[in-house]
């Protein structure tokens, strides 16, 4: 279902595949992954980072996040860096990606976490607000898969999106790999 | 009864409903034709009122028949008895009523006329129908020799047919046919050539038709329009007629309705006491006739021997009463069912015990009975009126633990439930169950304050008559619609404003999402449709499509248009059909009147992807100003290329295998960007729906117009 019938294919387009920077937690067993759910949730404390121009944020400097944000920065190697990947100028799954939130959707309803926070970013080209917005759709798409065909209840979900702000490859902000979706223990 | 033409409707032998055969016709109208059938079920002969073809798909003659059809309310002897409407394979609609076998007036009045004392005795029986018709605000507008037949050729069993033009007086209801002057000239009232009507009316055209049918002629009622209101304007010419025919039509055909029987009831009481009908009668205009008015003979007091019918009891002992006696007349025999059990015949019957009967009449069936009786007569009454409806009956004569009277009560059972649509009557003893259906809501209040409290006479235990309303409305079949409508509205066809009759075919059009949907509809009508044709002319899109469906704002379609063709070559593709591996090239087209506003395209595919290839990051500008640049007239904007200019703002697309079916390329018209920031270049059709759903539900945009086409992809 999730193949497209029209493949765009324009070359500027295609999903590339990038270099991973930190690790990528998709290839994790359920276990693991809750395991690591848990060791975030307990350290979660420890990991204060202000939220706004955040030190983490590195790019051509412009871009800042919007006010209203809740967003903390989580230490990389703490949080689950579960990479939903997108094209360019895309905010659908690619069918390969949808599959890899199928573990990630089973560890969530199984677990006793009130609430997830779904992360969208984006990468550096376009305006701020364009990929502030784009970020949003990227975790709303997410979310609406893991609610509307997996079945976790809608308010242990909070989509967010942060914009091009928090590059996971801060040496290229346009960098395929910037363009994602990660997950955090919610509040 | 005339001989068929080849441009009859129907031919002798024709079987309608695989039901009615047609034996022959009756009659030929304007609109409509008149046949008589044999029920080849029950072998009874039923009159079929068929509805022209080039009327069935008319509202107006349809809701007259349907009004037709009501009449069935009104129950009385001298009123023929409707069925249903129903409706061919082809769509001609036609109306089963009784068939009255006897000789109609007109007939009698072609052979030299009938006699004043046989006249009157139709006066009578009419009056009393009319009365009936009347107390129901329904008017017969067209009472004339041709539509009263005497039953057997016995005046007092005359009926009143063809109620086709009868109007209802009801406030609030209208006059179906225009305004025309649907009643014939000839009997028709002078307040009618006006187009007022009321009971009265039918009154006047009593006296007309009897006066008619007397002399044994039609009236003279002029040659044209100027003569017939003048005639009109004049009091039936009566001379010659002997009393008390002559009084009454004096009465009955006054040009003013104020001096004319006011009602039914009062003809009825001056036809039964003639003395004081004399002292009303106004005798104008005839003043040669003076001398003979004062001192004119009294006719003889009517014997009160064969008194009229009586009108239907409420009361149930009435009721009863008076379906037992018809029973028992029907037998050819009087007072033996109390006779059953007296001490000569009861000791030779074998004992039952339990002592079963079971009468019961599917729809559309024929009766049965099968148990125990208390008597050969009853056996043979009990089988008789089985196999006169072309049932069956296994009857087994047996004394048991049953009342005197139980086989009069059993019988006056039947009699009682006999115009259900379907009916069953179990007995053991005394105890009876009756259970039954039926779409008259008349009936049904009369069945029920007869036996909904108590069973007739040495009966215990009750009845439970179901109503099942006749029509079924708009509303209730709106109502599954809704619940089941799962790619934007469905809806109903011409539903009629009264619902749908019997015969009706429900007909829905819309969209939806998918065939295992559209299965599911079916169902869910066929349960409330009972029996009556479901007819689907459903779009099936994908639920990809219908989301979007469902989302978008109500708009009304525009001029903007959709070209395709193809990338490799300059030809167009009208039937938007691609093949896997073809790159499909779209051309959007601004109508020459758009000039400003903005447009938005997308393209939406089968597996839920949409596509905004105008306006996006890399092909900002939408607003048709722009776009046209300066251009007037139709304006083609490219939005889909050729592969060879493919570029991140020239967006080609080929048709790939994995999944085919429809894409939608849909164009919105609006005053305003139709969203604050770009859509991104691909989305999920979820996502786009949410925020279709905002700027809905936001409101401040005006959505100017909505286009669409679909492309489908198929295999080579």
């Amino acid at each position: 279902m999730k193949t497209a019938l029209i493949t765009i294919a324009a070359l500027g387009l295609i999903v590339t595949g990038g270099t991973a920077f930190a690790q990528d937690d998709s290839t994790l067993t359920a276990e693991e992954l809750a395991a690591k759910f848990m060791a975030q949730q307990a350290t979660r404390g420890l990991v204060i980072a202000p939220s706004g121009d955040a030190a983490t944020t590195t790019t051509e400097g412009a871009a800042t996040l919007p006010a209203d944000t809740t967003f903390v920065a989580v230490d990389p190697s703490a949080q689950v860096n579960f990479q939903i990947k997108f094209a360019f100028d895309s905010a659908a799954l690619e069918p390969g990606e949808a599959d890899k939130l199928d573990t990630l959707c089973e560890v969530i309803k199984a677990s006793d976490i009130p609430s997830f926070n779904i992360v969208g970013h984006t990468d550096a080209a376009g305006s701020d607000s364009y990929n502030q917005n784009l970020s949003l759709l990227r975790a709303e798409e997410v979310k609406r898969h893991l609610v509307d065909d997996c079945g976790v209840p809608d308010a242990k979900l909070v989509a967010q999106g942060v914009g091009e702000a928090f590059p996971l490859d801060p040496n290229d902000p346009r960098a395929d790999v910037n363009r994602r979706v990660e997950f955090q223990v919610g509040s | 009864m005339g001989d068929s033409k080849p441009g009859d409707i129907f031919q002798p032998g024709d079987l309608l409903n695989n039901t009615y055969r047609i034996e022959s016709i009756l009659g030929r109208g304007g609109t409509s034709e008149v046949y008589k059938a044999r029920n080849d079920i029950s072998g009874r002969f039923t009159a079929i009122k068929v509805l022209k073809s080039e009327f069935s798909g008319d509202e107006g003659f349809l809701t007259l028949m349907r009004r037709e059809e009501e009449i069935r309310e009104l129950r009385h002897d001298a009123i023929v008895r409707y069925s249903e409407n129903h409706r061919t394979p082809t769509g001609l609609i036609y109306l089963v009523m009784d068939y009255v076998e006897g000789p109609a007036l007109d007939a009698k009045m072609k052979q030299g006329g009938m006699s004043a004392p046989d006249l009157v005795a139709v006066c009578r029986r009419v009056a009393d129908g009319l009365k009936v018709a009347h107390s129901r605000r329904i008017i017969h507008r067209d009472l004339s020799p041709d539509n009263i037949i005497l039953r057997g050729g016995v005046p007092s069993e005359a009926v009143i047919i063809d109620f086709g033009i009868a109007k209802d007086a009801n406030p609030g209801a209208q006059t179906i046919v225009g305004n025309e002057f649907a009643g014939k000239y000839a009997y028709a009232a002078p307040e009618q050539l006006s187009g007022h009507t009321d009971a009265r009316s039918d009154l006047y055209a009593l006296g007309a038709l009897l006066l008619a049918t007397f002399r044994g002629q039609r009236p003279d009622i002029g040659a044209n329009p100027m003569e017939v209101l003048k005639k009109k304007a004049l009091p039936l010419d009566t001379q010659g007629v002997p009393e008390p025919l002559k009084s009454l039509i004096d009465k009955l055909g006054q040009p003013d309705p104020a001096n004319r029987f006011q009602s039914a009831e009062e003809l009825l009481a001056a036809i039964d006491n003639p003395v004081d009908a004399d002292r009303t009668v106004i005798m104008p205009r005839r003043t040669e006739a003076a001398p003979a008015a004062a001192p004119a003979p009294k006719p003889a007091p009517k014997p009160t021997a064969a008194p009229a019918p009586a009108p239907p009891a409420k009361g149930r002992g009435g009721l009863y009463a008076a379906l037992v006696v018809v029973l028992l007349g029907l037998a050819g025999a009087g007072g033996f069912f109390s006779g059953a059990f007296d001490g000569l015949t009861a000791p030779a019957l074998p004992v039952a015990d339990p002592y079963v009967l079971t009468i019961e009449k599917r729809e559309g069936g024929a009766p049965t009975a099968k148990g125990n009786v208390p008597s050969q007569d009853m056996s043979d009454v009990l089988a008789r009126l089985m196999t006169e409806q072309g049932g069956t009956a296994e009857l087994a004569v047996a004394s048991g633990a049953i009342g005197e009277t139980w086989g009069s009560d059993v019988l006056g059972l039947v009699a009682g439930v006999a115009d259900l649509t379907d009916w069953k009557i179990a007995l053991t003893g005394n105890d009876a169950t009756v259970t039954g259906t039926t779409t008259d809501a008349a009936a049904h209040e009369t069945i029920m304050a007869a036996l909904g409290t108590a069973l007739p006479g040495t009966l215990t235990g009750r009845a439970d008559i179901t109503l099942k309303p006749q029509f079924l409305t708009a509303e209730a079949v709106n109502a599954v619609l809704a619940a089941q409508a799962d790619c934007g509205p469905l809806t109903l066809k011409d539903p009629p404003t009264l619902g749908f009759g019997k015969g009706d075919t429900i007909t829905v059009s819309g969209r939806l999402s998918g065939s295992p949907k559209q299965v599911e509809l079916f169902e869910a009508l066929n349960a409330v449709a009972d029996k009556r044709k479901v007819s689907l002319g459903i779009e099936l899109l994908n639920p990809a499509l219908c989301q979007i469906e469902a989302a978008l704002p109500g708009a009304r379609a525009g001029d903007f248009r959709f070209d395709f063709g193809f990338g490799d070559r300059p030809d167009d593709n009208p039937s938007g059909r691609y093949f896997v591996g073809e790159n499909p090239v779209i051309d959007l087209v601004i109508p020459a009147a758009v000039t400003e506003g903005f447009v938005s395209v997308s393209i939406i595919d089968v597996s839920g992807n949409v596509y905004h290839v105008l306006p996006n990051l890399n092909r900002p500008a939408n607003d048709v100003a722009t776009l046209r640049g300066g251009a007037a007239g139709d304006f083609k904007v490219r939005i889909a290329y050729p592969l060879a200019e493919n570029s991140a703002s020239s967006i080609a697309f080929t048709v790939d295998a994995t999944s085919l079916g429809k894409t939608k390329v849909i164009v919105v018209n609006s005053d305003r960007p139709l969203f604050a920031e770009f859509r991104p270049t691909t989305e999920s059709v979820g996502g786009y729906a949410a925020a279709l759903k905002k700027v809905a539900e936001a409101g401040d945009l005006q959505i100017r117009s909505i286009d669409s086409r679909i492309l489908t992809s198929v295999e080579k």
